[in-house]
């Protein structure tokens, strides 16, 4: 459920994000991709959602394989409130 | 069009009338407000939320820039020509050729199709270009004369920026504007009919 | 801050600065004890009459809060004679001369400076037997926690510079410019263990006060905490005051159930100007209260929490 998520994590290329999905699901994360929110980026991408609770091992891996995210979100879905935590 | 303000120095309540205000004078659209203070932003957040409208909070430099969404935003639109666009089609493409079977002969069909589509009234509203249908509107196309005309005539011209990025020709855009699945979405569940090619 | 001044021996003095009281109380001898009062603030309304209603309103309130009933006053004037017309200064103290004669006390004089920025308040002397002197000390466990007025003054102040929600903005007036005198007297027939006025540390500022003097614990139903109309919405759409954020950060044993919409946390800590009583009630009696406080013309008067076993100055939001 989308709502559940706390976490937002957007990517500079679409390539990236479907690495980071492939990657994160490999490791037991629950994740979702979802087109970026128009608040966050005007043009169409995809980002992921995934639980604050995973956070630390989730950017560990992503660390560890390169892959180029550029900005961590904390967010409610419900009220579409997205704050950045840190960025590339 | 987004609109930019900065809220910085405001008194309270100056940032939630700020935004208050920006947000009555579109009926859609991106909204950024740049604050100096927690307070503020906290204020400017509730006022989103309370009005339908997704907010997003970046820190820079000890101030806080929030970007507030209202409704279907629309990238900047391609200037509309004095003849009015009547009918409210979507045509769809989601593909660089025309009909499965055959490349070289999907590639002669929507040469052909854009050529008769320019030809016939009403005009449509849309065309919205999806996967390998962003390749029909970036340099070295075979159908930009076609897709220039159409534009000019008033049709709205939309390719899918997560489609142009993956096949790397973001920066060869070349026929109207980068869109998002939002508003593909909204514009073919507003359209009186939705023709997919 | 006060921390820091000597300590008073003095045994007539029953009411110090020790307890975070509304007021001083000084015996003068076994049937009367002298109240002494003094507020005054800057402009929160633009029509200076009712600025002097509304200041005056809540400089007497403090004396009420003390279960006692103001006799003297002097004006405390700040006003820019070279600035403004004096014709706003005399509204002001016309404002507050009507509210004065209202709460059936008398102006004796005042004092006043050149200051570029209007300021206007009372002090006041009252008088309460010393045996019957209500203090924000005394709640005890069981008691039930009521208020005489509808909370919102803060937020609708907000509006009111945001040129929104005029009708609420009225009412708030209304509401600041009405003496607690009527709830005081109505209240002081019960048995009241506690009292106070809400004022700017917001409801549950004062509520602090008075479980901590108390050294009890509280909890607060936020749902049935009366309300100024248009308070909701515009708390909701983000016209609340710096004031509620700082008493929020503030008071660190206040603790609030997720469950409560965040426009009703934020009225919790909203800041008041001229508010209604908190008393702590004997439950038997809290039944009859509401009711008389209710037909006497208080009719925003309700029960929203009560006193708890807890750690001492624990409020329990719900």
């Amino acid at each position: 459920m989308y709502l559940n998520y706390n976490r937002l994590l957007s990517f500079g290329s679409v390539h990236h994000a479907m690495k980071a999905e492939k990657l994160l699901l490999a490791a037991g994360i629950t994740v979702d991709s979802l087109p970026t929110p128009r608040e966050i980026d005007i043009s169409c991408g995809e980002c992921l959602l995934f639980m604050g609770t995973n956070q630390q091992v989730a950017m560990k891996i992503l660390e560890d394989h390169q892959v180029c995210w550029t900005k961590l979100f904390a967010c409610n879905m419900q009220d579409r409130v997205y704050e950045e935590l840190d960025s590339r | 069009m987004s609109t930019n303000i900065d809220g910085r120095g405001l008194a309270c309540p100056g940032p939630v009338i700020a935004i208050k205000k920006a947000l009555e004078g579109i009926s859609s659209g991106i909204v950024t407000i740049l604050l100096d203070n927690k307070i503020a932003k906290e204020n400017v957040v509730k006022f989103a939320t309370t009005h339908g409208c997704g907010v997003s909070i970046t820190e820079q430099e000890g101030d806080f820039l929030l970007t507030v969404c209202k409704g279907g935003a629309q990238p900047e639109q391609t200037m509309r020509a004095d003849n009015a666009v009547a009918g409210d089609t979507v045509y769809v493409f989601t593909q660089d050729t025309l009909g499965q079977g055959n490349r070289e002969l999907g590639a002669i069909l929507i040469k052909g199709f854009l050529y008769t589509l320019l030809e016939t009234t009403p005009k449509p509203k849309t065309l919205l270009f999806m996967n390998a249908g962003v390749l029909l509107t970036v340099e070295g196309s075979p159908v930009t004369d076609h897709l220039s005309k159409l534009a000019e005539g008033g049709v709205e011209i939309l390719s899918c920026g997560t489609c142009l990025d993956y096949f790397a020709v973001k920066d060869k855009l070349a026929i109207g504007v980068i869109t998002n699945m939002y508003t593909i979405v909204e514009t073919m569940t507003t359209a009186t009919k939705v023709i997919t090619l | 801050m006060l921390g820091q001044l000597k300590k008073t021996q003095d045994p007539c003095l029953l009411v110090g600065i020790d307890t975070a009281d509304d007021a001083g109380v000084y015996k003068i001898n076994e049937t009367t004890a002298l109240i002494q009062t003094l507020d005054f603030f800057t402009p929160i309304v633009d029509d200076p009459y009712l600025f002097g209603q509304i200041a005056a309103a809540n400089s007497l309130s403090d004396v009420y809060a003390m279960g006692g009933k103001p006799l003297t006053v002097m004006n405390i004037v700040a006003f820019p004679m070279n600035c403004l017309p004096p014709e706003v200064l005399r509204d002001i103290l016309m404002g507050g001369q009507d509210k004065v004669i209202e709460a059936g006390a008398v102006i004796v004089g005042g004092h006043s400076i050149d200051d570029p920025e209007p300021k206007y308040g009372l002090s006041v002397t009252g008088i309460v037997h010393p045996n019957k002197i209500l203090t924000n000390a005394g709640a005890r466990l069981g008691d039930i926690l009521i208020i005489t007025k509808a909370i919102g003054t803060g937020v609708l102040a907000t509006a009111a510079r945001a040129e929104m929600f005029p009708d609420g903005v009225l009412a708030s007036i209304e509401s600041m410019a009405t003496l607690n005198r009527r709830a005081a007297e109505v209240a002081i027939q019960y048995e009241i263990h506690s009292c106070t006025d809400i004022t700017g540390f917001g409801l549950l500022g004062h509520a602090y006060e008075m479980a901590s003097g108390s050294g009890v614990a509280m909890k607060i139903k936020a749902g049935d905490m009366p309300l100024l109309p248009d308070a909701a919405e515009a708390a909701a759409m983000g016209l609340v005051p710096a004031g509620a954020y700082t008493n929020r950060e503030y008071l660190t044993t206040v603790s609030i159930d997720p469950s409560v919409p965040v426009h009703l946390q934020d009225l919790c800590f909203d800041p008041q100007t001229s508010g209604g009583l908190l008393l702590s009630v004997a439950p038997e009696s809290a039944q009859s209260l509401l009711r008389e406080l209710q037909q006497s013309g208080i009719k925003q008067a309700r029960i929203i929490g009560e006193v708890i076993s807890g750690e001492r100055g624990e409020i329990y939001v719900y």
